[in-house]
Order: structure tokens, then C-alpha cells, then sequence
């Protein structure tokens, strides 16, 4: 039998007994064949977690009549009462709130789902870091390390996230640098960064360009569909 | 649908089924973890990990001589998982304390995680550039542990030699990408 058929039947699970001595023995001694083997194992772990990742995502959407994740709760019950504040304004017909405050009311940071967090567990590399900053809020230090990671490498989603920590930080302008740099890619988060960009226009006061780039985001994406149409028309 | 249906259809991956037991049992499940003080929030999640390990344990063939009912089953699943959700928040009360069962069909539970090493998301990242029909054969071979024969017939492949050659190929692009 030639090596890969070794590893073929390991996986298959039909190696005999004589044949694990040998598949045994190759390992220890055959620096190829370990290397090749541990690929593949680390493939099979990797295709174990995909795969429930994305089963996980797909029963979320099974649930239709219950809240569908921790995150859809808090998000749909934000986004209720921000509705809820606008319509109860428009009903009493009161003057409009400045762009400050509709920025105020509007903005939250958006959510971490990039690097999961697990309690108690730290973990060592940049992102993880980066992330449990994030999350706890402690933005300066967040911004660190988002800048450190986009040292190494351009990332999308790394970016997205640094805009959204200057805007914590009340680095408007810089952030909007970054937001518009970010929304000429149209493969990651073109929508959520053309709905930080509009928020952050509209901290800028600039609310012409807020209003044009609500409706660059209405005319892309369902994201944020209803919070942007009541906000062009808070503006009006 | 008859249960041994219901078992088989799990074991071929159908997802409408998986679907269909996910909604039969998630009252109840979630009324069962009540009975644990765990909050409805809580208890879907955990739900949803219970019909996750369940599915992998049905693509496993550890569900081929069920003897107990499939709903059974899935609450020992859930009580597994709840007894370590709770020694995780450390609120595991003496009346829940961990007692010998004599069920018949103890389950052997995976911790459902979702945690990747970077190396993982990296592979994973330049699985999902693959084309489609390396991705199911891989899929099909190290996820749901097919041999190289029932792949052969699964995909219509000529031989087993066929599959063998095109499962190798796969990896190599699979390498290439990553070493790219």
C-alpha cells in the first residue's frame, strides 16, 4: 500500500491491525508523511466547526415567531424603541432634534462578530485582543490594536471596526476617512459601513451628505432599511 | 413520518426533517430547562446546540439502534448540557446534582463549540474558495466519513480511482490557496 492510502483508510476507519502498526510507525518515522496527515486531520476538525457554524446560523432563521439569538432580542427591541422614540416625535409633531442628537439617538456600536468571545478565556493573538477591548469598551486600547493588525495586512472587517471605534472616540473626521475608503469595496460590509458613514456625516452636521448616503444604502441593502428612512425624514 | 423514518432521514442529512424535529420539541425543551432555572434565552441556545450534536451524533451512526424515543434522546442531550452550562456559571444546585441514570440509550455528547484556531479559519477561509464539487467531496469524506466507494456512487464517479485522484487534487488546490 503507498503512504496516502494509509491516511485513506484511517480516515475511512478500516485500517487493520497489522496496517495501524505500520500507519504508526510511518508517523514517527516519516516527517512527509506526519505533515500530511496532520493536514488532513486538521481539515477534517475544521470542516467539523464549519459545518456547525453554519447549521447554527441556518436554525437561527428557523425560529420565525421567537427571538432568534441574544443579539436579534437586544437588536430588535433597539431598534423598536428608537422607532418607537421617532414615531412618538412625529406624532407630536416636535421640533426636530438637532443632528447631534439624532447622531446620538441613532449610533450604537455595531457588534462584535468577527472573534467570538468566550468567557474566561484569553486568548493570546492580536484579534482576540482587539476584540475583548472592543467589547468591554475600552476603546483606546481597541484602536491599538485594530491599527497593529492593519499593520500586517489589509482587512475589511478590521477596518469597519476601527471606524466604528474612532466614532466612540469622537474622531469623527478620521473616521469618515476611513468609512469612505471602506465603502468602495462592495464585497465586505458595504452596508454597515455606508450606515456609519451617514451617522457619522450627520455628527459632522453635514446632513446633505447623510441624506445621500442613506439612500446609496437603501438602494443597496435591507440593513437598516427602516432606521434610514425615518432618519431622512427626520432630517427633511 | 414513523421515528425509524424520522432516523434514517437524519442520518442522509435531510435538513426539512431536522427542521421539522427542531420545531416538534423546542416547547418542551424550553418548558424542560425552565425546570433547571435556566432562562428561555439560555435554553434556546443550548436547544439549538442539543439538535446540532444530535445531527452530527445521526451522520455519526450512533443513532442506528436507538432504542429509546428520539425525543428521549435529545432531552438526555439537553440535560448533559445543561448540568455544564451550569458548573460553567457555577450554579449547579444540589437538587440537580449529576445522578447515575440507567437510560438505556446514554448519549455520547461532543461539546458543541465553535471555537477555531486560526489555523482552522484560515483553512476554512480557503475551503469555502474552493469550487463546489471539492468542496462536497471533502466535505462528504472527512465531515460525514463516506468511504471512497460510497463517494463513488454518491457523485458519480466512474471508480474509486476517479474519486481518489479528484479528492487529491482538491487538497492540492486546498494547500495552494493557503500557501499563496
Amino acid at each position: 500500500m503507498n503512504k496516502s492510502g494509509y491516511i485513506i483508510k484511517y480516515f475511512e476507519d478500516t485500517l487493520s491491525e497489522v496496517e495501524l502498526k505500520e500507519f504508526n510507525t510511518l508517523l514517527l518515522s516519516d516527517n512527509d508523511f506526519k505533515e500530511e496527515f496532520e493536514f488532513q486531520k486538521e481539515l477534517q476538525e475544521t470542516l467539523v466547526l464549519n459545518d456547525r457554524e453554519q447549521l447554527k446560523e441556518e436554525i437561527q432563521n428557523w425560529d420565525t415567531t421567537i427571538k432568534k439569538s441574544r443579539f436579534k432580542a437586544w437588536f430588535i427591541a433597539a431598534s423598536l424603541l428608537i422607532l418607537l422614540g421617532t414615531s412618538w416625535q412625529l406624532f407630536f409633531n416636535s421640533p426636530s432634534d438637532s443632528p447631534e442628537e439624532l447622531y446620538a439617538s441613532y449610533f450604537e456600536p455595531y457588534r462584535n462578530i468577527v472573534q467570538p468571545i468566550v468567557r474566561g478565556e484569553h486568548k493570546e493573538d492580536l484579534q482576540s485582543k482587539a476584540f475583548e477591548a472592543y467589547e468591554a469598551k475600552n476603546y483606546e486600547t481597541a484602536i491599538l490594536y485594530f491599527n497593529d493588525i492593519l499593520k500586517e495586512e489589509p482587512n475589511a472587517a478590521i477596518s469597519f471596526y476601527k471606524a466604528n471605534t474612532l466614532l466612540q472616540l469622537n474622531k469623527t473626521n478620521e473616521a469618515i476617512k476611513l468609512l469612505e475608503a471602506n465603502v468602495k469595496n462592495p464585497d465586505t460590509l458595504q452596508d454597515r459601513n455606508l450606515w456609519y458613514l451617514a451617522l457619522a456625516y450627520l455628527k459632522n452636521n453635514n446632513t446633505d451628505a447623510t441624506k445621500k448616503t442613506l439612500k446609496q444604502l437603501l438602494s443597496k441593502s435591507k440593513f437598516k432599511t427602516k432606521e434610514a428612512t425615518t432618519l431622512i425624514k427626520d432630517l427633511d | 413520518m414513523v421515528e425509524s423514518e424520522i432516523l434514517v432521514a437524519l442520518k442522509n442529512d435531510d435538513k426539512s426533517v431536522l427542521k421539522s424535529v427542531y420545531l416538534e420539541h423546542k416547547p418542551a425543551f424550553i418548558g424542560f430547562a425552565k425546570t433547571y432555572n435556566i432562562d428561555s434565552e439560555d435554553a434556546l441556545d443550548l436547544y439549538q446546540d442539543a439538535i446540532i450534536a444530535l445531527r452530527e451524533n445521526a451522520l455519526n451512526g450512533h443513532l442506528d439502534n436507538l432504542k429509546s424515543e428520539l425525543k428521549t434522546y435529545l432531552f438526555s442531550i439537553g440535560k448533559y448540557m445543561f448540568y455544564k452550562h451550569l458548573k460553567e456559571k457555577k450554579k449547579l444546585h444540589l437538587v440537580h446534582s449529576i445522578e447515575e441514570t440507567n437510560d438505556f440509550d446514554e448519549p455520547k455528547v461532543a461539546d458543541i463549540d465553535y471555537n477555531f484556531s486560526t489555523r482552522q479559519r484560515q483553512l476554512q477561509i480557503a475551503f469555502k474558495s474552493l469550487g463546489a464539487q471539492c468542496r462536497t467531496l471533502l466535505n462528504l469524506f472527512y465531515m460525514r466519513g463516506f468511504n471512497l466507494d460510497e463517494i463513488v456512487e454518491e457523485l458519480n464517479y466512474n471508480n474509486k480511482d476517479v474519486a481518489k485522484s479528484q479528492k487529491s487534487r482538491c487538497l492540492k488546490s486546498l494547500k495552494k490557496i493557503i500557501n499563496d
